[in-house]
C-alpha cells in the first residue's frame, strides 16, 4: 500500500505548513513512494482516524503517525537505509535543530509571510485563519523577542519583536523590509556552519537540512518575498536543496 | 606519557574558560582520567609558544599537540575510537557544529555581558590591566557591568528556548547519554558557575536538571571545580 502523507493545504492545493515540508523531504530522502494529500482547515474530519487535528499525518499500512518529529523517527526506524540522523547521537542533535526550527526560525519567518499566507488560504477559511492568527501571535514569544532585542539594541520599539506584533496580519507583515534584516541575523548559526561545510549534516543533506529548509519552502509556497541575499552562503545551500528530488523546491510556489 | 591540557588560568585556582571545559569533559568522556592541567595566563603565553598561536585549550598527547577545542574533540574521537563516542558518525560531527554555532550566538552578545565583571574579578591580578584595556574597547567601562546581572540573565534565559524544548524530550543533546554537543553547551554554564553567583536558570527549568546531570558526570568532576554559584 502506498504511504500517504496528509498536509495542510490552501488554494489550488498549495502546501502551506512549514511542519509538513519536513516529512515530504524525509520521505524523498528514504527513496519512498508516497501520495501527498492536501487537507484544508475545515476538512480536518478527513484525518479523524488519527485521533487528533494537527498536520502532518503519515499513514503507512496499518500505522498512523502524527507530528513531524515522530514521523522522522518512524521513517528512520522502519526504513533504516539512507539514514536521516547518523546514529543515536546524531538523532539527539537533529532533534535540537528541529526544535530550533520550530521555536526560532518558523516564528521569525512567519511575520515576513503572514499576510501572504492568509491570501493563500482558501477564501472560505480566511476569516478563521485571521481570527486564530491575530490572536495567537499577539502573545509575543519572549525567547525570540529577546534574541532580536539583543541583536538590535537600538531598534525603535515598533521594530522589535513584541512591539507591533499584536496587531492585524497587515500590521505584522507591514515592516518586513526592515524586519528581514533581523531575521537574517537570527540565521547566523546556520550561515557560519555553511561557510565551511556544504550541508548541515556534512557532505550530503539529511534531516537537519530538511528541517531548516522546510520554512523556506513554505515561504516560497505562499510569498514572493526575497528573504535572503544572493551572496549569503545560506542562499547557495538553499539552491542546492531546492535542486534535490527532481527540483522539488524550485518547482514549488514562487520563483524566489 | 601523561596527557597535558593547557587551559586559561584565573586567580586562586579558578579555571573557567568555556572552551577548555569542552575539552576537559570530552577527555573524561573518553575515559582519560589522568591528565595534567597546566594554567596559561593572558600576560604570558610562553607555555604554549610551541603551538605558534595564543589560544587555549591546547592538548599534548605524546609527541602530538592540538589546539582549538573543536580540533581536539575530533582528535580524541579518532585517536580513542574504541572508547565511548563523542559523535559516533560523520553526520553527528557535522550537526554538532550547528550547535556550536548556536552557542557562539548566545555567548556574545549574551553570556559574556552577563558575567563580564565577574570574569574580571576572577582574573589573575597581573592579567587585569591588559584584559581591562582590551575588553573596554569592545564593551565599554567594566564597572557598568557590576549591576544588572539578573536582568540580563532573564533575557538570556529566554533565548534558550530550543534547548529547553529538546531537553524536555530527551535527557541529553546526545540523546540518552551525553555527547560532545552537551559539552559544547555545558561549557557556557560551567564558565558562569565558576565565576558568578548569577542564577542563569530557574530550578523548574528542564535545562536546570540537565545541568545537574552534567555536573554529576565522572564522579562530579565539573561540580568539584572551584566555583561561585551553588
Amino acid at each position: 500500500m502506498t504511504i500517504k502523507l496528509y498536509e495542510l493545504a490552501g488554494q489550488g492545493d498549495a502546501k502551506i505548513s512549514p511542519h509538513c515540508w519536513k516529512p515530504v523531504y524525509a520521505l524523498h530522502h528514504k527513496g519512498l513512494e508516497f501520495e501527498r494529500i492536501g487537507i484544508k482547515f475545515f476538512e480536518k474530519d478527513r484525518i479523524a482516524f488519527s485521533g487528533q487535528k494537527l498536520l502532518p499525518v503519515l499513514q503507512d499500512d496499518e500505522k498512523t503517525i502524527c507530528d513531524s518529529w515522530a514521523i522522522a523517527e518512524y521513517l528512520e526506524e522502519a526504513y533504516p537505509d539512507r539514514p536521516l540522523f547518523g546514529g543515536e547521537i546524531g538523532k539527539g542533535e537533529a532533534r535540537f535543530i528541529h526544535d530550533w526550527t520550530n521555536t526560532v526560525q518558523i516564528f521569525a519567518f512567519r511575520r515576513l509571510f503572514i499576510l501572504d499566507a492568509y491570501n493563500t488560504v482558501d477564501p472560505a477559511e480566511q476569516a478563521h485563519y485571521r481570527a486564530t492568527r491575530e490572536g495567537r501571535f499577539s502573545k509575543s514569544q519572549e525567547g525570540l523577542q529577546s534574541d532580536l532585542n539583543t541583536i538590535d539594541h537600538d531598534a525603535p520599539p515598533r521594530r522589535r519583536w513584541g512591539g507591533g506584533y499584536g496587531g492585524t496580519l497587515e500590521d505584522m507583515q507591514a515592516d518586513r523590509d526592515t524586519h528581514v534584516h533581523d531575521v537574517r541575523k537570527l540565521l547566523e548559526p546556520i550561515r557560519a556552519v555553511l561557510a565551511h561545510q556544504p550541508f548541515l549534516a556534512g557532505d550530503a543533506p539529511a534531516y537537519a537540512d530538511y528541517s531548516v529548509l522546510a520554512p523556506f519552502v513554505w515561504g516560497k509556497s505562499v510569498s514572493n518575498f526575497a528573504l535572503l541575499d544572493p551572496d549569503d552562503p545560506i542562499y547557495s545551500w538553499r539552491d542546492r536543496m531546492y535542486h534535490l528530488y527532481d527540483d522539488l523546491g524550485h518547482k514549488t510556489g514562487y520563483l524566489v | 606519557m601523561t596527557i597535558k591540557v593547557y587551559e586559561l588560568g584565573g586567580r586562586d585556582g579558578f579555571r573557567y574558560c568555556p572552551f577548555c571545559w569542552r575539552t576537559l569533559m570530552a577527555m573524561r568522556h573518553k575515559g582519560l582520567h589522568e591528565f595534567e592541567r597546566i594554567p596559561v595566563y593572558y600576560r604570558d603565553k610562553s607555555p604554549i609558544a610551541f603551538t605558534e598561536q595564543g589560544l587555549t585549550p591546547v592538548l599534548v598527547d605524546g609527541d602530538r599537540w592540538i589546539s582549538d577545542s573543536w580540533e581536539i574533540a575530533h582528535y580524541l574521537e579518532d585517536t580513542y575510537a574504541d572508547r565511548p563516542p563523542l559523535f559516533g558518525s560523520d553526520m553527528a560531527r557535522a550537526q554538532a557544529s550547528v550547535i556550536s554555532a548556536w552557542v557562539l550566538q548566545l555567548h556574545r552578545p549574551g553570556l559574556v555581558e552577563i558575567v563580564l565583571w565577574d570574569a574580571f574579578e576572577h582574573l589573575d591580578p597581573e592579567d587585569r590591566d591588559w584584559w581591562r584595556e582590551v575588553r573596554e574597547q569592545r564593551h565599554g567601562r567594566l564597572e557598568d557591568y557590576k549591576e544588572g546581572r539578573e536582568e540580563r540573565a532573564l533575557a538570556w534565559r529566554q533565548r534558550l528556548e530550543p534547548l529547553r524544548v529538546t531537553l524536555s524530550n530527551q535527557s541529553f543533546l546526545g540523546g540518552e547519554s551525553p555527547a560532545y554537543a552537551d559539552y559544547i553547551v555545558f561549557g557556557e554554564f560551567q564558565y558562569a558557575r565558576c565565576i558568578s553567583r548569577v542564577e542563569l536558570i530557574e530550578a523548574d527549568d528542564p535545562i536546570y536538571d540537565w545541568r545537574e546531570r552534567m555536573l554529576d558526570l565522572y564522579d562530579g568532576f565539573a561540580r568539584a571545580a572551584p566555583h561561585e554559584s551553588v
